[in-house]
């Protein structure tokens, strides 16, 4: 599987609503769609809000599905915030998935 | 047409109040509004938004607004520091030099502009962090607003897009944010998607506890997944916070003493709209750190 490195702050200027997030997703939809394994750094990101990552990452579930999607996405650089929400927003997703 | 106003009241009072003496509630235009606060001694966040809900809704249909002299010196300083007694003026820049001018505990007055959110959280965060949270990270608040801001713009259908006003308190290090729209409300609005659905419609106390239950939308835009209240809840514990929310006839609080366990009243008279206030202890923010972790599925 081919990889590529993608720096969210070089893509989004902003983390905060859908529309910041549309760009992302564009090109993780992009790249998914290739069967290409991302390696996503969130270092330096500003705070992640749930309107950001339905748009950015609960998109791309309904795309792709979640198993998919983490098999194609390695998080990375995150600060401790940013890797608590992003735990938790997968964490439940996979609890939604099994309902 | 001149308001009085007595904040030495309870805040159900106060909602009444508001939904009484709303634009929409007056037969006939309303050539001029003037506010006169000389009976009023202090007022807080929650009572300063949801005003200005009730003055700009006025504003925007034509009416001059204007505000009565009054001498309590302390809440004259406290209005002015905020822009209140000039932002419906004119000759008032509502944006220009918005966190530059400031040097308070409280960020002015802001009225939520959709185009303009995420620039105002990063720097309302800043703002706090910079000046009186030095080591801390003000994420929670960043986010807060953040959640806060989505859920009036996706979802409250309000004719004023709503208004925010963000105070610290040095002494015991509580943050407090009140935010205010005059849309549907959030009962009215998921019944409304209950009943298009073809559902059972729920007591307003029900709808408001709905909202917050993680995974449950009412779908206002295809993005919508149901996390924003449940994310803010998660926050408002998780630092020690209260939260009070007001929409149509029921006033919902809950508070980490409490385990986040949902406490309320109905109200006398409906208020159309949604008031939120949120206490965030910044005590329980983290401290600024440089540590890197990488998410492993």
């Amino acid at each position: 599987m081919k990889t590529q490195n993608i720096q969210v702050t070089d893509i989004v200027q902003a983390t905060t609503t859908n529309a910041d997030a549309m760009p992302l997703y564009l090109l993780l939809k992009k790249e998914m769609t290739n069967d290409t394994c991302i390696v996503l750094s969130f270092r330096d990101a500003t705070p992640l809000s749930s309107s950001f990552l339905n748009t950015a990452i609960g998109n791309l579930v309904d795309d792709f599905g979640l198993d998919y999607v983490k098999a194609h996405l390695k998080i990375v650089q995150c600060s401790k915030s940013v890797f608590d929400t992003l735990k938790r927003y997968f964490d439940n997703l996979a609890k939604v998935q099994d309902l | 047409m001149k308001l009085q106003i007595n904040t030495d009241v309870s805040k159900g009072e106060w909602v009444a109040f508001i939904e009484q003496n709303r634009c929409k509630n007056q037969s006939g235009s309303v050539a001029t509004l003037e506010i006169d606060f000389s009976m009023s001694s202090f007022i807080e966040p929650f009572y300063l938004v949801s005003l200005a809900c009730l003055i700009e809704e006025y504003s925007i249909n034509g009416t001059t607004i204007s505000f009565s002299p009054f001498d309590k010196l302390e809440l004259r300083e406290y209005l002015l520091s905020g822009y209140f007694l000039s932002f419906w003026k004119k000759s008032f820049d509502r944006y220009e030099d918005y966190f530059t001018a400031s040097n308070s505990t409280s960020l002015r007055l802001w009225k939520i502009d959709s185009t303009k959110v995420s620039e105002y959280v990063y720097k309302a965060q800043n703002y706090y962090e910079i000046r009186y949270l030095q080591e801390k990270n003000a994420t929670p608040l960043n986010i807060s607003l953040a959640e806060l801001f989505n859920n009036i713009i996706e979802h409250s259908a309000s004719p004023v897009s709503g208004f925010v006003l963000n105070q610290y308190y040095p002494k015991n290090g509580k943050l407090k944010i009140a935010l205010c729209d005059l849309g549907v409300g959030i009962a009215h609005k998921i019944n409304s998607y209950l009943a298009g659905k073809g559902e059972a419609t729920l007591s307003d106390k029900e709808a408001i506890i709905k909202a917050f239950e993680l995974s449950f939308s009412s779908k206002s835009i295809p993005q919508n997944r149901g996390r924003g209240l449940d994310t803010l809840k998660t926050i408002v514990l998780s630092c020690n916070g209260t939260l009070r929310l007001i929409a149509n006839n029921y006033s919902l609080s809950f508070n980490v003493k409490g385990k986040g366990k949902f406490d309320g009243f109905s109200l006398k008279n409906e208020f159309c709209g949604t008031l939120f206030e949120i206490i965030l202890d910044t005590n329980a923010f983290d401290k600024k750190s440089e540590d890197e972790f990488d998410l492993l599925f």
